[in-house]
C-alpha cells in the first residue's frame, strides 16, 4: 500500500488560498519541512478517520465490553496496554482521575514511536543543528554536518553522497553508517527512507587479502 | 512542461560540469541533463590520473595545458581536489616494453615535454618498492593524479552557484531536429527547447549521436578497479604499465587504487580464461589485476581489498576523442569518446568547449578531433578546413547568435 505524503507545496497552496487548516486522511505522513511550515504558520491539522467504520468492524469481535467503552471514550484505538497503564496509574495517589486518560494516551503514543520510527507526525524538528558534529560514518570519520552540506548543494542520492564525502567507503563498506545517512537524506528531502535507493553494494563482502584474491597464497 | 535553454549539455560528468562552469563564468547558463548522478558514470569510476606521458601526440597540447590548469584548480573551484604532482612511472617488464616506451618517449620529447627513460636502478631511486620484474620505466615529473569525484563535484557546485541548471536522474530520449537543425531536447520528464546541444554523454555518446542521425566508431570497453585498505604513505607517483593495461596510485586517504583492463596477461594465459571471442572473462580480470599489483609491488601482497568496481570506457577506433561542431547537424556539438584518458584533460576540454560555444575560437586548435575525420574512411584524415575550427561556416557559427547580446 503506497504511503501518502503531505509536502511543502500543498501547505504553501493552503496558505496561498488563505485557509488555516489542513485535512489529512489516516496513514498520511507529513514531511519534516512541511511540518515546520505548519508549526510556523500555525495551521490546524485535522486528521480524517477515513476508514473509521472499517476499523470498528474489525476491532469489535476481538474486544470485550469494558475495552469497547474505553475505545469510544478515546475516540479510537483499542490497545491492550491501555488497560494495564490505566490500572497502574489509578494506584498512584498523585495522579488525578482527569489526568489518567491524558497520560495513558501519551504513554501509548510514545510506545508506538519506540516500536517503529515510522511515526505519523514528527514531534520535534528532526534535523536540529545541535548534533551537527556527530560522527555518522565511523570508518571515515564523516560528520552529520559534512553530509548535510553535500545534500544541500544538490546531491540527492546515497551513491552521490558516498562519492563526495567518502561515507561508506571505509572498512565496513557502509554497513554501519548507511542507515543513518539514509535517514539524514530522507529528512533533508522530506521523503520516507524507503523511497531512497541504497548505495551500490560492492564486492568483496568482507576484506580479502590481495594474495588470496590473486590466487597465489593461502589465507 | 516545456522549457527553453541557450544550450543543453547531455552528460553531467567532468566534461559536462566543466563546460557548464566555464560557460556560466562568462554569463551563459547551461542546462545539464544527467542520466544517473552527477559524476556517477565514468567520472566517478576512473583512476584520476593526470598525465602527459604516453599520450597521443594530438592530445599533447591539451594535456600540457591541463597540467597548468590542475595546478590552480583548487583556487578556481574553492576546494581541495587532492591534486598531487609527483610524476608518472610507466613500468616496463621486458625488452619489448622498453623498445615501445623508448620510441614513445622520443616522440613525446619532440613536443617539448620533459620526460626520460630510466633503468632499474634509477626507478628504484624514485620508487624503492617496485618488484624484481620491473627492468625500466619512463618518468615524467610533471604528471600526477587527482581525486576525480571531487573535481567533478567542484565543477558542479561552482557551475550551479553561477546559475547553471542541473537535472540528474533524467534521461534524454530524443533530440528534435527541424530542417536539419537542433530545436529541442526531449527527456523522460520534459521537453527543453534549444538550438545548441552538447553531447558529453561519454559511453552513451554514440546513442546520443544516433538521435540526430550521426554515428561514431565507438565501442564500450570494460575496466575494473580494486581499492585496498588504508596504508601509511608509500609512494606518491602515478603508476602505469608500458602497454597501459594496468594503472594505480595511492590516494591522499591512504588507500590504493588499482585499475586495469586485463592486468598482466601472463596470468590470464596460464589460467586459459578467455571467452569465445578471445577476450578475457570478466571474473578473471580482478584476480589478474591483483596479480599485477603483487608483481609490481610485492610489499602490498598482504593488504586487504575492501572494494571493487568497474566502469565503461568510451573507446574510439583511433583512441582520441571527438570534439567540436559538425556541418552535418548545425547546433550539435561533440565532446565524447575520450577512450579512457579523458579525465586528465577534463578541465581544459571544458574550457575549450566553452570558448567554442561562446565565440567559435578555442584557444587551442581542436580540428584534430573533429567529427569530419571519420568521413574519409581508413586514412582518418580530417576533411575539415584546418584553418577554421571545423567545416562549420560563419552562417551557422554561434558567434552570430542572438543570445550573445545578453551576455
Amino acid at each position: 500500500m503506497p504511503t501518502n505524503f503531505i509536502f511543502v507545496e500543498s501547505i504553501q497552496k493552503i496558505i496561498k488560498n488563505g485557509e488555516h487548516e489542513i485535512k489529512i486522511s489516516k496513514g498520511t505522513k507529513i514531511s519534516p519541512a512541511a511540518f515546520d511550515l505548519i508549526k510556523e504558520k500555525q495551521i490546524k491539522v485535522i486528521r480524517e478517520e477515513k476508514s473509521l467504520s472499517e476499523t470498528d468492524k474489525v476491532t469489535e469481535p476481538t474486544i470485550d465490553s469494558t475495552k469497547k467503552n474505553d475505545s469510544k471514550n478515546h475516540d479510537k484505538q483499542v490497545d491492550p496496554s491501555a488497560k494495564i497503564i490505566k490500572n497502574t496509574l489509578k494506584q498512584m495517589p498523585e495522579v488525578t482521575e482527569e489526568d489518567v486518560d491524558q497520560i495513558t494516551q501519551r504513554v501509548i503514543k510514545r510506545l508506538k514511536e519506540l516500536k517503529s520510527c515510522d511515526h505519523e507526525i514528527p514531534e520535534k524538528e528532526p534535523s536540529s543543528t545541535s548534533d551537527d558534529d556527530l560522527v555518522i560514518c565511523r570508518c571515515e570519520e564523516i560528520t552529520r554536518k559534512e553530509i548535510k552540506e553535500v545534500i544541500r548543494s544538490g546531491i540527492n542520492t546515497l551513491n552521490g553522497i558516498k562519492r563526495v564525502t567518502r561515507s561508506g567507503m571505509g572498512l565496513c563498506q557502509g554497513q554501519t553508517c548507511q542507515s543513518l545517512v539514509t535517514r539524514i537524506l530522507a529528512e533533508e528531502l522530506g521523503i520516507h527512507p524507503s523511497e531512497l535507493e541504497p548505495i551500490t553494494a560492492r564486492a568483496p563482502v568482507r576484506p580479502v587479502r590481495l594474495s588470496v584474491f590473486a590466487g597465489q597464497g593461502k589465507s | 512542461m516545456s522549457n527553453t535553454a541557450d544550450i543543453v549539455i547531455i552528460g553531467g560528468g567532468v566534461m559536462g560540469c566543466a563546460t557548464a562552469y566555464y560557460l556560466a563564468k562568462e554569463g551563459l547558463k547551461a542546462v545539464v541533463i544527467e542520466k544517473s548522478d552527477i559524476g556517477g558514470e565514468a567520472s566517478g569510476s576512473n583512476g584520476g590520473g593526470v598525465r602527459q606521458s604516453a599520450r597521443n601526440l594530438k592530445e599533447m597540447p591539451l594535456a600540457m595545458e591541463s597540467i597548468r590548469m590542475y595546478e590552480h584548480l583548487h583556487e578556481e573551484l574553492g576546494m581541495d581536489v587532492e591534486y598531487v604532482q609527483q610524476g608518472n612511472l610507466r613500468l616496463c617488464t621486458n625488452d619489448e616494453d622498453i623498445d615501445a616506451m623508448s620510441k614513445s618517449v622520443e616522440n613525446q620529447k619532440s613536443t617539448g615535454l620533459k620526460l626520460e627513460m630510466l633503468d632499474r636502478s634509477q626507478v628504484l631511486e624514485i620508487n624503492p618498492h617496485v618488484g624484481e620484474k620491473v627492468i625500466g620505466a619512463s618518468f615524467c615529473a610533471t604528471d600526477g593524479h587527482v581525486n576525480p569525484f571531487l573535481v567533478t563535484y567542484g565543477f558542479y557546485k561552482r557551475a550551479k552557484d553561477l546559475g547553471a541548471q542541473f537535472y540528474s536522474n533524467e534521461e534524454v530520449t530524443d533530440i528534435r531536429l527541424q530542417k536539419g537543425r537542433v530545436t529541442a531536447v526531449i527527456t523522460d520528464k520534459q521537453v527543453i527547447e534549444t538550438d545548441l546541444v552538447m553531447n558529453a554523454a561519454g559511453v552513451a555518446g554514440r546513442r546520443i549521436a544516433n538521435m540526430v542521425g550521426l554515428d561514431l566508431p565507438m565501442k564500450s570497453v570494460f575496466s575494473e578497479a580494486l581499492i585496498t585498505e588504508q596504508f601509511p604513505p608509500l609512494f606518491s607517483q602515478m603508476i602505469g604499465h608500458a602497454k597501459g593495461l594496468f594503472y594505480g596510485r595511492q590516494t591522499r586517504h591512504g588507500s590504493f587504487f588499482w585499475g586495469g583492463f586485463v592486468g598482466t596477461e601472463d596470468y590470464l594465459y596460464q589460467k586459459d580464461q578467455f571467452g569465445p571471442r578471445g577476450k578475457p572473462l570478466f571474473h578473471f580480470i580482478g584476480p589478474s589485476i591483483a596479480n599485477s599489483i603483487i608483481d609490481f609491488f610485492p610489499v602490498l601482497k598482504d593488504m586487504n581489498i575492501i572494494r571493487m568496481w568497474s566502469g565503461l570506457i568510451a573507446g574510439m577506433s583511433d583512441s582520441i576523442p571527438v570534439l567540436g561542431l559538425t556541418s552535418e547537424v548545425p547546433g550539435f556539438i561533440f565532446c565524447t569518446g575520450f577512450s579512457g584518458h579523458g579525465f586528465g584533460i577534463g578541465p581544459v576540454v571544458g574550457k575549450l568547449m566553452s570558448e567554442l560555444i561562446l565565440d567559435c575560437k578555442p584557444s587551442i586548435p581542436i580540428h584534430d578531433f573533429c567529427y569530419g575525420r571519420f568521413n574519409k574512411g581508413a586514412d582518418l584524415e580530417c576533411s575539415c578546413n584546418k584553418n577554421a575550427t571545423c567545416t562549420i561556416n560563419t552562417a551557422i557559427c554561434p558567434n552570430k547568435r542572438q543570445w550573445l547580446k545578453h551576455i
